[in-house]
């Protein structure tokens, strides 16, 4: 629909009628992130031609202790160029190849930088933050520390010939989502630099959450952005269809402009907004120590505020953008997201800043359940249950990226469980805190190649508790081939890596949870939040603290869960318990007594004895300290605690009264155990009324269907 | 003559309530060795674990999880959503009205096949004994009409067939059409009741098909009709020439249907039976559904003979 031009973009700007300025700085941060990559930007969209055209300014300051002379940018949205980039190859693999997606010209995208400049070198600003990535604990810094560039000479330097596609990952040259700026000098540790950059981008149809669906906007990692630079090299993976972003944290000043009408969402908080003679606004949104940018754009939106004022938190203001259709549903959005800042403030440590965006994307647009700085996207149906899970699941989990992600930025294309299976294993937490076990949806009338259909039936009997469910055992189960979660992330087997990443690690630490307990679980976390909040923390990083904080050497178990790609199962295998009836010779050796069979039945015979062999097995390669219950007829318990580490164990009871019951691991400790039906023996086997009162039930289902067969006779 | 029509097909169905039994019959013996050899195999799942406390007091969702991880077989077709509630009747509702009866359960299309079979002999001798004066008759005279119609029946559902299947290539087209034209769509409620309404149109269309071939049913066995498609023609004419009245019948046994599916859905039992008199009560409430259901349906069969005769005295 609208075409700005940059020209009349400033025009607008400059005659704007209608401009209101909400707020001119943003409110300081209990602590800060060493900011050395920020980023002003002015981006337009044109909604006709789904381009976005975008001018950006980088500061970049060298934090590292060496010099470089490159950098290294991602651009994304190349990954979405052809089917021959990373990502779509790696999307197959994934089993969601492009070809069945009917796409035209227009649903591809493709991002071309025009011009390069660099503004020279500039001199160190401030000493006290070259190097804070480095240093845990480092103390917070006021708000009016001298971040902002110096005043200097700045001489241009025109390198728009100079970027290079690279493909580090796996040298693949239809691969566009890396470039590499080779300039001509070395940038020394605490020197800063600015590039400037004019560049235009294709929405595309959306791909990994991002891009368009009608007049639905959602723009997300979408300007070339630069990767990390780490010791002497830079960190800029291509883009892979698994895995997720890495950058530095920075302060982003970004002006939208969009046709008037639209609603726009965005990180940070909304500073300006002008209008445009053309019929265009622009929306000026600021955020301090953040490490991307991302905002969405719909005339569609309806705008809801809310605010989490708990008491002992920090105040936290609540934008909620919902579809129209789901407006009724708008306090359940805004209760999870408190939900999170409640459970993950008092668990982890409180969300620094001060707004937090939902939005929930239109329907069908693939964009739901991401998370960005202090904006997420939901997700919800027109019709869905209280009780189903959704919305509030997805809405727990997203916001509580803004901790694991957010604010402990860890590198998402290398050690991506480090945020998603953290944040699993926490969302689970929090909403069974809050709402309980969640259950049961059936969703009927479906579309085809819509997904799930459109209206739901709740069964209440049906409980998908936290254990199983929350920490997705039954996902893990079916995923298929298994990684080593310590290879890097993007070099997992594409279809089953959010598996490794996200169900593994959430049932590793719901494992370590119910073993070292959750008051030493939640410790280590808590100082793992603390101590990494705006840093890129590494697992091993984790690990030392997690070994630290719990006085316990566990690398035995890190280096099974994390280490390796084992799987855990103990079961019990033979059970017997009979009567121990003396045979043979006894007595001393010069009056040995025979005693038979006969003996049994006689009146002063001594109480009968059983004797209870139980056989505990491993039966995969993963090792575990377990216990094992033995409950006997009398009532009586006999608890036995195995290292696990042999493939079975005999444990062996005499006592005057029959081995009953038998468990082992009876309190669950081991959840990442794969197969809980062999963890128990009931010796008198009750199956038989179980199986045939859901047999029965199934029978009836078999009925009715070949009942309804018979509706075309 | 709606009403009577309906009335009589009611009387003439709580006068037989030998067929009534009859089809129950094969229902549940068709159904049996199947629910046996799932119960088999839930049992030697469960082994001696203790799980089975779980499965006795209501459903264990942890260990399901585990189960179909592990199931074959028939196994593969146990799902929660399929025992528990009214969830058996909407999975076959829905199965029913996308046409995927077939595609989810392909290891039960012999058992449906035979049963089918079963039914169609079974529903010449209930036509049968309906056309007959009084409309009872004695076991063995209804086994006699069961071997008299049943080829011709069969023959009548080969003729239905085609019909039947293009229904359904035209459901897969037009739910096709409003995914294509919502492609772009960002609300979901002009979507859904797209989808709704080609949904019920497709229904519509497969109960009209349905109304006509239960009078072609009709006029096979009341006339001694041999050609299948003649009496297909001659129950679209029918049906044509009595638009009010023959979907008026059959909407009226169709709200009764729906009746009973609602009371099913309100009345079902819960989970928590620990006692085989329990299991037996839920067993036995299911049955009487699908007696209540096989009742109406033959109902409304006699319901339509009897309009059909009316039509055709007058």
């Amino acid at each position: 629909m609208l075409l700005i031009p940059r020209r009349m973009m400033v025009l607008a700007w400059a005659t704007a009628f209608w401009s209101i300025a909400l707020s001119a700085l943003e409110p300081p941060l209990p602590q800060r992130s060493p900011r050395n990559a920020n980023y002003t930007i002015d981006v337009s969209l044109d909604t006709e031609t789904r381009i976005l055209s975008g001018r950006q300014i980088l500061s970049w300051r060298n934090i590292q202790q060496q010099a470089t002379d490159e950098l290294w940018f991602h651009l994304y949205w190349n990954g979405w160029r052809n089917n021959r980039s990373t990502w779509l190859l790696e999307d197959r693999i994934r089993g969601r190849s492009t070809a069945g997606k009917n796409l035209s010209e227009e649903d591809w995208s493709y991002l071309t930088i025009s011009s390069v400049k660099v503004r020279g070198l500039l001199p160190v600003v401030d000493e006290s933050v070259a190097g804070v990535a480095d240093q845990p604990g480092a103390p917070p810094l006021s708000e009016d520390s001298p971040q902002q560039l110096a005043p200097a000479p700045k001489p241009t330097i025109d390198l728009s010939t100079e970027l290079k596609f690279m493909a580090p990952d796996d040298g693949n040259s239809e691969d566009r989502t890396v470039a590499m700026l080779q300039l001509p000098f070395q940038v020394e540790p605490g020197q800063s630099l600015e590039v400037e950059m004019e560049w235009t981008a294709r929405v595309p149809r959306t791909f990994a959450r991002t891009g368009t669906k009608g007049s639905f906007y959602f723009i997300a990692h979408w300007f070339p952005k630069l990767g990390v630079f780490e010791g002497d090299s830079w960190n800029c993976h291509q883009f892979h269809s698994a895995t997720e972003f890495y950058s530095d944290y920075g302060n982003y000043d970004v002006r939208i402009t969009v046709p008037a009408p639209f609603v726009v969402g965005a990180t940070g908080r909304l500073v300006e907004k002008t209008l445009g003679s053309d019929g265009s606004a622009t929306h000026r949104y600021t955020q301090n120590d953040v490490h991307g940018f991302a905002w969405t754009a719909s005339p569609d939106y309806r705008e809801h505020t809310g605010r989490f004022d708990e008491p002992g938190y920090p105040p936290v203001e609540l934008r909620l953008l919902l579809q129209p259709e789901h407006e009724d549903q708008a306090e359940r959005h805004f209760e999870a997201t408190r939900t999170a800042l409640k459970y993950y403030g008092s668990w982890y440590g409180p969300y620094p800043y001060q707004q937090l965006t939902i939005v929930d994307p239109a329907y069908g647009s693939g964009a739901g359940g991401m998370e960005y700085p202090t904006l997420f996207t939901s997700g919800t149906r027109w019709l869905n249950p209280a009780g189903g899970g959704s919305p509030e699941g997805v809405t727990i989990h997203e916001a509580g990226h803004q901790f694991w992600y957010g604010v402990v930025g860890n590198n998402e294309f290398e050690h991506a469980w480090l945020d998603e299976g953290l944040n699993t294993f926490s969302t689970a937490r929090a909403y069974e805190a809050a709402y309980g076990d969640r259950k049961f949806v059936q969703r009927y009338l479906s579309l085809p190649g819509r997904g799930r259909g459109f209206l739901p039936w709740l069964f209440p009997e049906l409980a998908q508790g936290r254990t199983v469910f929350g920490n997705r055992l039954d996902r893990y189960r079916r995923s298929g081939v298994r990684n080593r979660q310590s290879r890097p992330t993007y070099l997992y087997y594409p279809a089953s890596a959010s598996s490794t990443s996200y169900h593994r690690t959430s049932l590793w630490l719901a494992t370590l949870e119910r073993f070292i307990g959750w008051d030493s679980l939640q410790e280590i976390l808590s100082t793992f939040y603390q101590r990494w909040s705006f840093r890129h923390p590494r697992p091993e990083n984790f690990f030392s603290i997690a070994n630290e904080v719990s006085g316990r050497d566990l690398d035995w178990f890190f280096d099974q869960v994390h280490g390796s790609s084992v799987d855990f199962d103990y079961a019990i295998g033979r059970v017997s318990t009979t009567p121990l009836k003396f045979e043979g010779y006894s007595g001393a050796e010069t009056d040995l007594r025979y005693e038979g069979r006969e003996e049994e039945s006689s009146q002063d015979a001594p109480e009968k004895i059983f004797r209870s062999e139980v056989v505990v097995e491993r039966r995969a390669d993963g090792v575990f300290p377990v216990e094992v219950l033995m409950i006997f007829e009398d009532g009586s318990e006999v608890r036995r605690s195995w290292d696990g580490r042999n493939r079975w164990q005999l444990l062996v009871e005499e006592r005057a009264s029959k081995l009953t019951q038998v468990k082992v691991d009876p309190e669950r400790i081991l959840v990442l155990d794969l197969d809980v039906t062999n963890n128990s023996h009931q010796v008198d086997s009750g199956a038989a009324l179980p199986s045939h009162k859901w047999a029965s039930r199934w029978m009836f289902w078999l009925q009715d269907f070949l009942h309804t067969v018979t509706f075309f006779l | 003559m709606i009403y009577r029509s309906v009335l009589r097909g009611f009387a003439l169905m709580i006068t037989s309530p030998g067929v009534l039994l009859t089809f129950w019959l094969a229902s549940i013996l068709m159904a049996l060795p199947a629910g046996f050899l799932l119960s088999e195999s839930l049992q030697a799942d469960l082994g001696s674990s203790q799980i089975q406390e779980n499965l006795r007091s209501g459903f264990d969702m942890d260990w399901y999880s585990e189960f179909s991880h592990r199931a074959e077989g028939l196994g593969e077709t146990f799902r929660p959503d399929r025992v528990v509630g009214i969830g058996p009747l909407l999975d076959n509702l829905e199965s029913w009205s996308n046409g995927n009866l077939f595609a989810n359960h392909r290891g039960l299309v012999a058992l449906a096949a035979i049963h089918a079979l079963a039914w169609a002999v079974l529903l010449g001798g209930a036509l049968g004994s309906f056309a007959r004066p009084g409309g009872s008759s004695s076991a063995e005279n209804f086994l006699a009409l069961c071997g008299r119609y049943c080829f011709r029946l069969v023959r009548l559902a080969l003729v239905s067939a085609p019909l039947y299947y293009g229904v359904y290539r035209l459901s897969g087209w037009l739910l096709e059409r409003v995914a294509s034209m919502s492609r772009d769509a960002t609300r979901e409620i002009p979507i859904f009741v797209a989808t709704l309404l080609a949904t019920l149109a497709i229904a519509a269309l497969l109960h009209l098909i349905r109304m006509v071939f239960d009078y072609a049913k009709i006029i096979l066995v009341t006339e001694e009709r041999r050609s299948a498609l003649g009496a297909a023609l001659s129950g679209l004419r029918f049906v044509a020439s009595h638009p009010v009245k023959t979907s008026s019948i059959y909407g009226i046994f169709g709200l009764v249907s729906l009746l009973l599916l609602v009371a099913f859905g309100a009345l079902s039992p819960g989970v928590g039976q620990e006692t085989i008199g329990g299991v037996l009560a839920v067993l036995a409430f299911g049955q009487l559904y699908l007696i209540a259901k096989i009742f109406t349906r033959l109902s409304s069969l006699a319901g339509q003979m009897e309009a059909y005769r009316w039509s055709e005295r007058r």
